[in-house]
């Protein structure tokens, strides 16, 4: 292996985990997690060399999040081909997955996953990945004042959504 | 619950076990590894398996341009000579390739105004104006009026008059939700916001034409550039016309089109749509448009005190 994999493989030991979760707070399934996350580093290795920004992880992320909101809207659209019903088929959790004790990070987490995208992912950026505003900003190419308003109201609805499940 | 139940929100989520299964495992890291030697390996086949050929072309090139110049000074006595009158064959290329270009170039602004239409929501951050719209397999003919923000704070809100009855409706978004609101019968629908595009009913095909690139630009032989620079309410716009599809007319009941498309953002201006008989069956003209003005605060959220949800 050269210095450069080593490089690589020591980027993914280091941020691979990371980066994961959050795809997965995206796409929801295990094993698409995998593979997105999986493209994810490979588009960043690819332009490894053009990199010129303070830091990595959050170049990582950006892809990452990219990614994944490409995913959504495609999968959007096979969504309205197909009908909500199929899909929802093809996703149904299995049985072990049903009967998994829940604790109280479970219900937080769970509750996490109900809230629609956009509210999800202040969320997670925020408080999971602990990025500043201005990072988040700068990853969703959204102005500060929009991603203030929404984790506000992201706040307001996970909080209600703990709530309504005791 | 408020700081706490924050502060503590990415520990909880860590230690659940949704999130404890989501781990990047030693095969996920060598797929990637094994990945970009594929490509790299790809890569350096290409590069090698034109090395030789091209180092070929180079020399000949270079053998070539020499004895063509040499020949020239010993003919003519002139260092160059390569004027077009004296090589028909090069002028009669030259000309051809000149064509073949400007189809490319063509093909290539043909793009960019497609693109430009399918991402005008890129192109602008206000929108202010007021249009009229015909569709006459129905006899519907409609005045509408929109403002619409699509930076902080984010809505907007549309106004349409038809001549059916004197209907009259409204419709409003922002961040969250959708409205639409019929003002004769005293009731409303509203759906949450899914915020894949901003959406506002009446004036979509025009200032989000998207659907209309996707439906009417799908077939590239199909339309041209009429004109480059026109102008329409003091914008310059391009000019393109083209015929339907076979499906599409199908579809549409229609035959050929032709739109005024905003340079600078993609904005639909106008648009008309003609039947087999070259009638107008469907038009949109803008009266006024004002784009990335500073809009005076209006509200984003209807008042629907006396209205009825149709939810």
């Amino acid at each position: 292996m050269d210095d450069q994999e080593l490089e690589f493989e020591e980027i993914m030991d280091r941020y691979g985990t990371d980066i994961k979760r959050i795809v997965y707070m995206y796409v929801r399934d295990y094993s698409l997690a995998d593979d997105i996350t999986q493209e994810t580093f490979i588009k960043c290795f690819t332009h490894y060399h053009q990199f010129r920004g303070d830091s990595l992880r959050n170049w990582l992320i950006q892809i990452a999040v990219n990614r994944s909101k490409d995913y959504l809207r495609s999968a959007y659209k096979k969504r309205t081909l197909l009908g909500d019903s199929l899909i929802n088929l093809l996703k149904s959790p299995s049985v072990e997955t049903k009967v998994l004790e829940k604790s109280i990070e479970d219900d937080v987490t769970a509750c996490l996953m109900n809230l629609p995208v956009k509210y999800r992912e202040i969320i997670t950026l925020y408080y999971y990945k602990e990025l500043t505003i201005k990072e988040i900003s700068d990853t969703l190419e959204k102005n500060e004042n929009t991603i203030k308003s929404r984790l506000r109201r992201a706040k307001d609805l996970l909080k209600k959504e703990v709530s309504k499940n005791g | 619950m408020d700081d706490e139940f924050f502060q503590s929100l990415k520990q909880r989520m860590d230690n659940s076990s949704e999130l404890t299964k989501v781990e990047f495992t030693k095969e996920s890291k060598e797929r990637v590894l094994e990945k970009l030697h594929r490509t790299n390996d790809e890569n350096l086949q290409k590069r090698n398996r034109w090395r030789g050929p091209i180092s070929f072309a180079l020399t000949a090139i270079l053998l070539l341009g020499t004895g063509y110049f040499g020949l020239g000074v010993i003919k003519n006595g002139n260092q160059f000579n390569s004027s077009s009158e004296n090589n028909p064959s090069i002028s009669e290329k030259n000309d051809s390739s000149n064509e073949s270009n400007k189809e490319e170039r063509n093909q290539l602004t043909k793009k960019a105004i497609k693109k430009l239409m399918m991402h005008a929501e890129e192109n602008f951050t206000t929108a202010k104006g007021e249009f009229t719209y015909h569709r006459s397999s129905v006899d519907l003919n409609e005045e509408v009026q929109f403002k619409l923000s699509l930076e902080d704070p984010f809505g907007g809100y549309a106004t349409s008059r038809s001549n059916h009855e004197g209907n009259e409706s409204s419709y409003y978004f922002n961040e969250d939700y959708i409205w639409e609101v019929d003002e004769s019968d005293k009731t409303y629908f509203k759906a949450d916001n899914q915020d894949v595009e901003p959406l506002l009913k009446p004036v979509t095909q025009s200032i989000f034409p998207r659907k209309m690139a996707i439906d009417y630009l799908a077939s590239m032989d199909l339309w041209s550039i009429e004109e480059q620079n026109a102008e329409l309410n003091g914008r310059e716009v391009f000019i393109i016309a083209g015929e339907l599809s076979d499906y599409g007319k199908e579809l549409n009941a229609a035959d050929s089109f032709r739109f005024w498309v905003d340079k600078e953002t993609g904005i639909l201006i106008q648009y008309e749509i003609y039947g087999m008989d070259g009638d107008i069956i469907d038009s949109l003209y803008t009266k006024t448009l004002e784009v990335d003005k500073d809009l005076e605060e209006f509200d984003y959220e209807p008042d629907l005190k006396g209205y009825r949800s149709l939810d």
